[in-house]
């Protein structure tokens, strides 16, 4: 059997074994089951939301919010890696600020900006940005630190100066770590911006289902479960199908492997 | 010219290794008393027919956290003349591929100055050629953009003609048909052979060549050995070649340059004016090679803690 056909199959399995427990666990009723839902009253809820276009228009608002951020994020944090990992006295001056900025939780901006935006899409776009923009610029920094002096070495003797250097030399060959901080930049995006939404009111996304606007008594813990669902599944999917996949491709062509030499 | 009776050949090899190993087991304070040996050249040449000149270069390299630097380089002077097939021959640590990268313009002599058609180095460019130890290709791009490269950089060609030139290189160095893999497909010989490739497609004047073998096995070295001669007496280029083989600076060289360390300088300059192209059998080479290896090994051995102070606990 192929490998890959096999680890599906194990991930496959694991799932269903899970799912069974969940649902004969909740219709046993054992004890510290009476909060949950069944899976199937869950899946109903999903799938109803689902083809009733709410989930649909709720996921729409939030991944606007979350691309406008996160293309913001790009424009302003990869000119600005190149710009901090070129110029010492840039990186001397506001060296400290990427770190103090990486390492904040872009939600304590939330009160400030609050006051300073109100309680509006603009606020929630700016919690995106904040929160990604600094693995972005932190990503380009330290990949362009990496690139083997060979690499420049030989570009320059090929030919390559000033900006042709960093097109078709420099910036390939950090590609990797580039992508690498992309991928750290998107996750605590989706983050801060889930987080920022379950907080700014009167906005329709996908932290407004979780806040329960609507939803009769009865059926919330369906609602919040399946809500979550949506958001493990649609986080599940950008990584594999967008990150994952861009990373793959990178590594397979330079001949190296995601998972080492054994996957 | 005619083709020298093998004999013939022997003898003027035998003349050449004992020159070389006159050189080398000299002392550096014994070489200070003996008179320089004239180079003879199987061409005379001209101050006009100079092409890459370093005069009066030293080379200091600062030391770790403001500590005493090391000098790789002190007052070299070196002439090298156009279509001229050098080798810079020594031990670790002479300063063989300082001199390489003084001349390829990756970094800036301490003193003295680089001349190449008589004006400074200012940096490096595809008019000096450069392959390196390790082959330097960019793993994102195929075979054939790797070889193209230089071409598209320089806008030379239009990007039909550009791939055609990229295919005869490849062609040149037996790697037809390879085109569209990536480096890390191949072997590290193939590597090294797309690398030539790479190097040649600029169609530069200088070729410098930094070790560039030295990782391959025997077989494939013997090969390459052959392909570079064929290749230097197509195109005529001017070669500089780092090594530490001495056999292959006898098989390759017009002059061998032979260094010494502590610190790095020019301790001899040797004429081979062996036939071409020149085999591996034809020449008893691994005869003088043995010698020559020895008489090496004899010099470096009791310099070895004065060479590198930095590293005599770690010895």
């Amino acid at each position: 059997m192929a490998p890959r056909v096999r680890s599906a199959l194990v991930s496959v399995g694991a799932l269903a074994l899970v799912a069974l427990l969940w649902e004969v666990a909740t219709r046993l009723h054992l004890p510290g089951t009476g909060n949950v839902a069944p899976l199937s009253v869950v899946l109903a809820q999903f799938f109803t939301r689902l083809l009733d276009g709410s989930f649909i228009v709720a996921l729409f608002w939030t991944l606007l919010r979350m691309l406008g951020g996160y293309g913001v994020s790009l424009g302003i944090g990869l000119p600005l890696g190149i710009a901090l990992w070129r110029v010492r006295w840039l990186r001397d001056s506001f060296g400290l600020i990427v770190p103090g900025l990486h390492g904040m939780p872009a939600i304590v901006w939330l009160p400030l900006l609050s006051i300073w935006l109100g309680a509006s899409q603009a606020t929630v776009v700016v919690i995106v940005v904040l929160a990604s923009v600094m693995s972005i610029t932190r990503g380009t920094m330290d990949a362009l630190a990496q690139v083997p002096q060979l690499h420049t070495r030989a570009g320059r003797m090929l030919g390559a100066n000033g900006w042709r250097l960093y097109r078709f030399v420099l910036l390939p060959s950090a590609m990797p770590g580039i992508v690498a901080g992309m991928k750290q930049g998107w996750a605590f995006a989706w983050r801060g911006l889930l987080g920022a939404e379950l907080i700014v009111t009167g906005l329709t996304g996908v932290g407004p289902i979780l806040r329960l606007q609507g939803v009769s008594e009865g059926d919330r813990i369906a609602v919040l479960l399946a809500a979550m669902l949506l958001v493990c599944l649609f986080s599940v999917c950008v990584d594999r199908f967008v990150f994952e996949s861009i990373e793959g491709r990178l590594l397979k062509q330079r001949g190296l492997h995601p998972h080492g030499e054994a996957a | 010219m005619s083709q020298p009776e093998p004999g013939q050949e022997a003898l003027r090899s035998a003349g050449i290794e004992r020159r070389l190993e006159e050189a080398l087991t000299l002392e550096a304070h014994e070489l200070a008393g003996v008179p320089e040996v004239k180079v003879e050249h199987s061409v005379r040449r001209g101050e006009a027919d100079v092409l890459i000149e370093l005069a009066g270069v030293t080379q200091k390299y600062a030391g770790e956290g403001g500590g005493p630097g090391r000098v790789a380089l002190e007052a070299v002077n070196l002439r090298i003349f156009k279509g001229e097939f050098v080798c810079l021959v020594g031990p670790s640590g002479c300063g063989k591929s300082t001199i390489l990268n003084l001349i390829a313009g990756f970094m800036q002599p301490s003193e003295g100055r680089v001349l190449y058609k008589g004006r400074p180095i200012a940096g490096p460019g595809p008019d000096r050629a450069v392959m390196f130890q390790d082959h330097a290709l960019f793993p994102w791009l195929t075979v054939q953009r790797n070889v193209e490269f230089g071409l598209k950089m320089a806008n030379r060609h239009e990007r039909q003609i550009r791939k055609k030139v990229a295919r005869n290189y490849l062609a040149m160095v037996n790697m037809a048909g390879h085109e569209r893999e990536y480096p890390h497909q191949l072997s590290g010989g193939m590597r090294q052979r797309v690398a030539l490739a790479r190097s040649l497609a600029l169609e530069s004047d200088v070729l410098l060549m930094d070790e560039p073998f030295s990782a391959l096995d025997p077989t494939t070295r013997d090969m390459l050995h052959e392909q570079l001669q064929r290749i230097w007496m197509e195109t005529k280029k001017t070669i500089v070649f780092v090594t530490h083989s001495l056999k292959e600076a006898i098989r390759l060289a017009d002059r061998i340059v032979l260094m010494g360390t502590n610190p790095g300088r020019v301790r001899r300059e040797i004429a081979v004016d062996i036939a071409r192209p020149r085999e591996l059998n034809s020449l008893a080479l691994d005869e003088i090679n043995i010698v020559l290896r020895r008489e090496l090994q004899n010099e470096h051995r009791p310099q070895l803690p004065l060479e590198m102070p930095g590293l005599e606990f770690n010895i």
